[in-house]
């Protein structure tokens, strides 16, 4: 029979080895989940192991700053519509004879102007049906146009176009007050402009119209108003057809110019709403830093070879710990992939040392000279001999002395990096690993010889590329010291792909850095 | 199978690992899943969300404490997450009640007859319930967990008590008809 025991015991006691196993479907349904996920994943992973990966970074940073510079257009844009505006004959000759007729009428349109909005519109429908006939042209291929692109527009971007279309409206009024003083017909011209703006504006508002009946009353007393001036416009109009035709075709302009804008904005919005999907993803983090950095770098060559002259292939070779000192811009593309471009002063320099440099009376006969160097006056006067090859009980004793130069190449260039960084751990101390290519365009090139403890500039070697390549391959530490500065220490080896050509032996030039710098956020 | 290899791999994303891991866990985490559901497509639901969540994680996951501990974790927290969302645990306006002693004779009741008590209580009850006597919780962890005093989880836990008392004193006397 049973004890008497507590709820809780009962549980814990039955519940205890309980296992029930899940339906088999729901591993399926996790599988593809992670099938999904992994699949995603690994198209990033080769994408930056392939040297190509670096192109696409190129890429992507190309479209990233397209997308910048294209939103600081957009503002500018309807400002550069309306620059376009036709200038108009103003030397038509019926058109003169209209000047009192035109001018009753610009007295009454500055009256419709200073009434509100609202109404203004409603006038301007009204005008504009008896402006029809010469507006054809225009309404039937542009309206239809208009029509049609804003059955298209979703409400959103619609408003977009609204304010580009009015905002144009009203820089259409500014250019006009400033016009006054200007020939008259160009004055009315401009009006005419006016209303197919806002021809074009009602189109979009769908005709935003005050349904009030106080603002009714008003509209038909200001209506009764307009006949008589709409009389008189259609009078000028008649007689003015020569100009309302060239206007026409302007206006046509005009209104392509306006569909273009329009066309502009929808396809900003569309790159706007794209762009935002993607912040969306990761609105929170600080996508952009600039790192500062110097480095000490040293130069040298992997193999025994010479970019001097081939007798030296086999001399001992020193590298110089140069400076480099630059700036870098990085870019995360996500948590994992930044891109990053800089510029930077590099400076590498090495000795070939054993080297004996002596005067020679003689220059021009049968003296070892330097293959790849071309010569200033002082050097011409030198001869060179790598003293690993001599036998010195052969060697005149001038020689002797003077053993144990050094001939110095020193070479300066402007480093333009673009590399993929890809992190390996994000903590307080961070691990990135680096991977790029290097430009490297040629501003020092000097050569110098060691004699007797002198220093003496040689000339300037001819084997060096104007612009060549370096392959990089790095490791990056970064120490965040606040949310905003990190602290980075990149060792990075750098690979001279082509800087020389047509060297000695086994010449394999590298650059070793370390580079380090505060990167900052913003 | 070492352990620690197969969480290795699952960090490097290889299907099959995460597929080994799988088979050795579901079902212990698949009836901690049962517990805290209402109903059985709901823990399933509930599995498949702490899976996705752990594979995501696993990456985080330091190789100090019990990988097993971890885990639940994770399942409890997607179980709970469920109800948080919908905001039916902080429920105030009932009088806090004392504990009673709530004794019961043990009988042959069958395993899957007390889930289904469990599944049966309301859901602040049920997660108040599991917390404390299944998985030993105290009231201050509980309390933090879900987002409520630990007044409420004790006066909470006391509820689900007395209603599963209830039930479980309602099926013996039925077991007791039948076999009369």
């Amino acid at each position: 029979m049973s004890d008497k025991k507590h709820i809780d015991r009962l549980f814990q006691e039955k519940f205890k080895d309980f296992e029930v196993s899940p339906d088999p479907a729901v591993w399926d349904a996790i599988s593809q989940k992670l099938d999904q996920k992994d699949n995603k994943r690994r198209r990033i992973i080769p994408f930056w192991l392939k040297l190509g990966g670096i192109a696409a970074g190129l890429a992507l940073l190309f479209i990233v700053g397209k997308g910048i510079f294209n939103n600081s257009d957009s503002s500018n844009e309807p400002q550069i519509v309306e620059e376009k505006l036709p200038v108009l004959p103003s030397n038509n000759n019926n058109n003169q004879l209209e000047l009192n007729n035109l001018n009753d009428i610009i007295e009454d349109d500055s009256l419709t102007e200073a009434e509100p909005p609202e109404i203004n519109s409603e006038k301007t429908n009204e005008k504009e049906s008896v402006l029809k006939d010469n507006f054809e042209v225009v309404q039937s291929s542009g309206n239809k146009r208009l029509n049609n692109e804003n059955k298209t527009l979703s409400n959103n971007r619609k408003n977009t176009i609204n304010t580009t279309a009015r905002r144009d409206a009203a820089i259409v009024n500014n250019d006009k007050s400033s016009n006054v003083p200007l020939d008259k017909k160009q004055l009315l011209i401009g009006k005419e402009e006016h209303l197919l703006k806002n021809k074009v504006n009602n189109n979009f508002n769908n005709a935003v119209v005050d349904n009030n009946t106080q603002s009714n009353e008003q509209n038909a007393k200001n209506l009764d108003n307009e006949n008589t001036i709409i009389d008189q416009t259609k009078s000028v109009l008649n007689s003015s057809e020569e100009a309302f035709a060239n206007t026409t075709t302007e206006e046509t302009d005009k209104t392509e110019e306006v569909e273009n804008s329009i066309e502009k904005a929808i396809a900003e919005q569309q790159q706007l709403e794209e762009g935002k999907l993607v912040e969306d993803e990761e609105a929170n983090r600080k996508r952009w830093s600039v790192a500062p950095n110097v480095a000490p770098v040293y130069f040298n060559t992997l193999g025994s070879g010479s970019s001097i002259d081939g007798q030296f292939n086999s001399n001992s070779k020193s590298g110089n710990i140069d400076m480099s000192y630059g700036v870098a811009v990085n870019y995360e593309l996500n948590k994992r992939l930044k891109v990053r471009a800089g510029i930077n002063q590099l400076n590498i320099g090495y000795n070939t040392n054993n080297v004996i440099v002596y005067n020679n009376p003689e220059p021009l006969l049968e003296t070892p000279t330097l293959k790849n160097v071309k010569m200033n006056n002082e050097g011409q006067m030198l001869s060179f001999l790598s003293g690993d090859d001599l036998n010195f009980a052969q060697v005149p004793s001038v020689v002797t002395q003077n053993i144990s130069s050094s001939i110095d190449q020193e070479l300066g260039f402007i480093e333009v990096p673009l590399e993929l960084a890809y992190t390996l751990s994000d903590k307080k101390l961070g691990v990135d690993l680096i991977g790029g290519v290097s430009t490297l365009i040629l501003n020092r090139n000097e050569i110098y010889g060691s004699l007797q403890g002198e220093r003496t500039l040689l000339g300037e070697a001819t084997n060096i590329n104007k612009t060549s390549f370096s392959a990089n391959l790095g490791v990056g530490l970064n120490y965040t010291v606040s949310e905003k500065v990190n602290l980075k220490l990149e060792p990075t080896f750098k690979y001279q792909l082509n800087t020389f050509t047509d060297t000695s032996g086994n010449f394999q030039p590298f650059v070793f850095g370390v580079y380090t710098g505060f990167s900052f956020k913003f | 199978m070492n352990l620690e290899l197969l969480i290795e791999e699952c960090k490097n994303n290889e299907i099959k690992a995460q597929g080994q891991l799988y088979s050795l866990y579901a079902s212990q985490l698949f009836s901690l899943c049962l517990k805290y559901s209402r109903n059985y497509s709901e823990a399933e639901d509930n599995l498949q969300d702490a899976f996705m969540t752990i594979f995501k994680k696993i990456t985080q996951f330091k190789s100090k404490g019990s990988f097993e501990g971890w885990m639940k974790r994770i399942v409890i927290n997607t179980a709970l997450q469920r109800y948080r969302d919908k905001s039916v645990l902080n429920i105030v306006d009932e009088a806090q009640i004392q504990d009673v002693s709530v004794e019961i004779e043990e009988d042959n009741l069958s395993l899957d007859f007390l889930l289904s008590c469990v599944q049966e209580l309301p859901d602040r009850y049920r997660l108040v319930f599991n917390l404390y006597v299944l998985d030993g919780y105290s009231h201050k962890e509980i309390a933090d967990m879900l987002e409520i005093s630990s007044g409420t989880s004790k006066s909470n836990l006391a509820r689900a008590r007395m209603i599963l008392k209830t039930k479980v004193e309602q099926q013996k006397e039925r077991l007791n008809s039948q076999s009369l």
